[in-house]
């Protein structure tokens, strides 16, 4: 457990949403919040070029910065319970930021892990990546559920995982949020995953799953003897854009006094409510400061996705989640920041899903975040989860690592990848490429099928011919 | 005449509610045709959506856009009715994300894309139960419920919606899309819906093709 940032001020902070200025919600997004996102972007000259993937200029990154900082001075955040705006002083802001942990720790005993904070290009402290995150997402079959977390428990190289796979169903019954079925699932799902991680000798790895809808199912696996561990995350929503509620601080506050983590995301909609990829960079970095202030997280990430067709890993995805990643890093100390792309579009038995994986993790490895992968097909797909995929973002890492890129060379690499998938996402069919976990896993032995590792391998033998030493 | 319906154009162009209220009472006085006048705000929804699909304009400027039309359009419904001109009136859809599910980023998008198209929307918002669906659908007199759902765990609650309708034996009456991050075919399929939209444009291209089938 890892307690910092603004320390129990948030009591003080959650309360302003019952005195802070009112705004009804359409006016916030519309009149307040976009007209002010336009004009500092505007005012910081932030624009967005095709080319641009990882930064290279620091000014850039400064501008952004600056931008964001000031949209979250300016306007705060929306409670949207009570429709009022939380908003905070400079010198609240500055203190809180001032106040970050230098390193933070996931998880319990000899399977925690912890991480410092790192700078962008900085290949001489401590290993490469700092962190790597796997992540299983969306509906998985009941048959399946064991399988799939084993297949990420047993891979060496990943260190946090979120076990977010969603049981459908219990005896039969539809799972929704506010039933007992649901508080049935999360004590299935939480115990499934504890079991395995003692099978494979990791009791004490870090889960970061939030899968209940609702706070009750949540509670319902908080026991430290077999349920949520105090080294255990979960998850808090800012909502786009920049609004959060009471339900939100509720969860941060159970979680909070359990003892456990709480991890959030910079979460752009580009083309959406968040305009684009210029002013969604912006907006990153007025999500992930609105965290800090508001929630005290052990974990941030970047999250941003094409409102149109749901990815997280095209052109302008990890434009926002590079550059609004990194300004927030080389202006804070915050330590435990993950990279693109956290969903790949493509479905887990294909080619494309590594190409994706790999765009991502350069960009991350390069600027000092945590690399993640595993789940397919926009995590709407049945059973689109793998280890393999996890073990590759952090094999691309190791590799970024090796070779010491530079973020000039990364981004000319990550822009030799995006041809491989991007065409796919601009004509919205990504989503239908690839297999799920019975066509690409051996469900006997929970390894990769020969032809999966075919595909694998193919991909990293092209990366090799591209001058990534990746093993 | 040209210049009003410019005018009127350009204040959904600008997104200008209080210009497009003024330009319509403008057009109600200079005797324009109510008709062409709702055309010309039309003609700025459409060339605000295609500048949308290429990210030229966004979200909350669309919002905007939207609310500036309604403002237009109030001026202009009692001219259209004593013209007896009400003309080929636009679709009614009710629009939300199902009951439990706070989502709504997709959602908007659809309902965005539905405005510009020329449907009538009316969007539910979130958490949105199957009998407000069924509330709000007998009140606009809808043609189409579109339920929206992100996660696996809300999903359920678009087969409720489905089975509402046919418990109350209205099903036949309404078109039923569903869509959301979690939505596939096979479930659209599965749940007898009419049409599932796997994003915004092809949401508005399949309620046009049910429409004209219909």
């Amino acid at each position: 457990m890892s307690t910092h940032g603004s320390k129990g001020k948030f009591i003080e902070y959650w309360g302003r949403g019952e005195t802070g200025p009112i705004a009804f919600q359409k006016e916030f997004d519309t009149k307040i919040y976009w007209p002010r996102l336009k004009e500092l972007t505007k005012k910081y000259g932030i624009e967005y070029e095709p080319g641009k993937v990882v930064p290279v200029d620091d000014d850039e990154l400064d501008a952004i910065w600056q931008a964001g900082r000031e949209l979250l001075l300016d306007v705060g955040i929306l409670n949207v319970s009570t429709e009022r705006r939380i908003t905070f002083t400079e010198e609240e802001l500055d203190n809180a930021l001032e106040n970050l942990p230098a390193e933070v720790t996931l998880g319990e005993g000899k399977d925690a892990l912890t991480i410092p904070h790192r700078g962008m290009e900085d290949y001489d402290s401590g290993r490469t990546p700092v962190g790597v995150m796997g992540r299983i997402l969306g509906p998985i079959s009941d048959d399946l559920y064991e399988k799939i977390a084993l297949s990420y428990a047993q891979e060496p190289l990943i260190d946090y995982v979120h076990f977010q796979g969603v049981k459908e169903k219990v005896n039969g019954i539809p799972v929704k949020p506010g039933s007992p079925f649901e508080m049935m699932a999360e004590i299935q799902h939480v115990s499934t995953v504890k079991d395995v991680l003692r099978r494979v000798g990791r009791p004490g790895f870090p889960d970061g799953g939030s899968t209940p809808v609702n706070l009750r199912a949540e509670m319902a696996a908080a026991n430290p003897l077999w349920g949520v561990g105090k080294g255990d995350v979960r998850h808090v929503y800012i909502m786009p854009q920049l609004k959060t509620d009471y339900d939100q601080m509720c969860r941060a506050y159970f979680w909070h006094q359990y003892g456990a983590n709480i991890w959030g995301i910079l979460q752009a909609y580009i083309g959406g409510a968040a305009g684009g990829p210029a002013t969604s960079a912006v907006n990153g970095v007025a999500d992930l400061l609105a965290y800090v202030m508001l929630y005290e997280p052990t974990i941030l990430g970047t999250w941003p996705t094409d409102a149109l067709y749901f990815s997280n890993s095209s052109k302008y995805a990890l434009y926002v989640a590079n550059y609004g990643g990194a300004a927030f890093q080389k202006h804070t100390h915050f330590p435990s920041l993950v990279g693109a792309a956290w969903q790949m579009t493509a479905g887990i038995g294909s080619e494309e899903y590594f190409w994706e994986t790999a765009a991502g993790a350069i960009g991350s490895a390069t600027l000092g975040f945590l690399v993640a992968g595993g789940t397919g097909h926009q995590s709407a797909g049945l059973d689109q989860a793998c280890g393999l995929g996890a073990r590759f973002a952090a094999e691309v890492g190791r590799a970024v690592g090796k070779a010491r890129l530079t973020r000039k060379q990364a981004n000319e690499l990550v822009n030799k990848i995006l041809p491989k998938y991007q065409p796919l996402i601009d004509n919205r069919t990504l989503h239908t490429r690839g297999g799920d976990f019975r066509t690409v896993y051996d469900l006997e032995t929970v390894r990769p099928k020969p032809e999966y590792l075919a595909i694998y391998n193919k991909v990293k033998a092209e990366l090799r011919d591209m001058g990534l030493p990746i093993k | 005449m040209a210049d009003i319906l410019n005018t009127l154009k350009q204040s959904i162009l600008d997104f200008d509610e209080e210009a497009a209220e003024a330009a319509a009472k403008e057009a109600v006085e200079q005797g324009v045709n109510p008709v062409t006048a709702v055309g010309a705000l039309a003609d700025g929804l459409n060339e605000l959506g295609e500048a949308f699909e290429k990210m030229e304009v966004f979200l909350p400027e669309i919002m905007l856009a939207s609310d500036a039309f309604k403002a237009a359009l109030a001026v202009l419904e009692p001219e259209l009715k004593k013209a007896n001109q009400e003309g080929k009136k636009s679709i009614p859809v009710v629009i939300g994300t199902v009951q439990g599910d706070v989502h709504q980023v997709g959602k908007d998008m659809v309902a965005t894309f539905l405005t510009t198209a020329g449907f009538d929307v009316h969007d539910l918002g979130v958490d949105v139960s199957p009998s407000r669906f069924l509330e709000e659908a007998k009140k606009y007199d809808a043609k189409i419920i579109a339920a929206a759902a992100l996660m696996s765990t809300t999903r359920p609650v678009q087969k409720d919606l489905l089975d509402f309708l046919e418990a109350k034996g209205v099903r036949d009456k309404y078109i039923v899309f569903v869509g959301g991050g979690v939505v596939t075919q096979d479930w659209a399929t599965e749940i007898k819906a009419d049409g599932y939209g796997q994003d915004a444009i092809a949401t508005v291209e399949l309620a046009k093709k049910l429409l004209h089938a219909a």
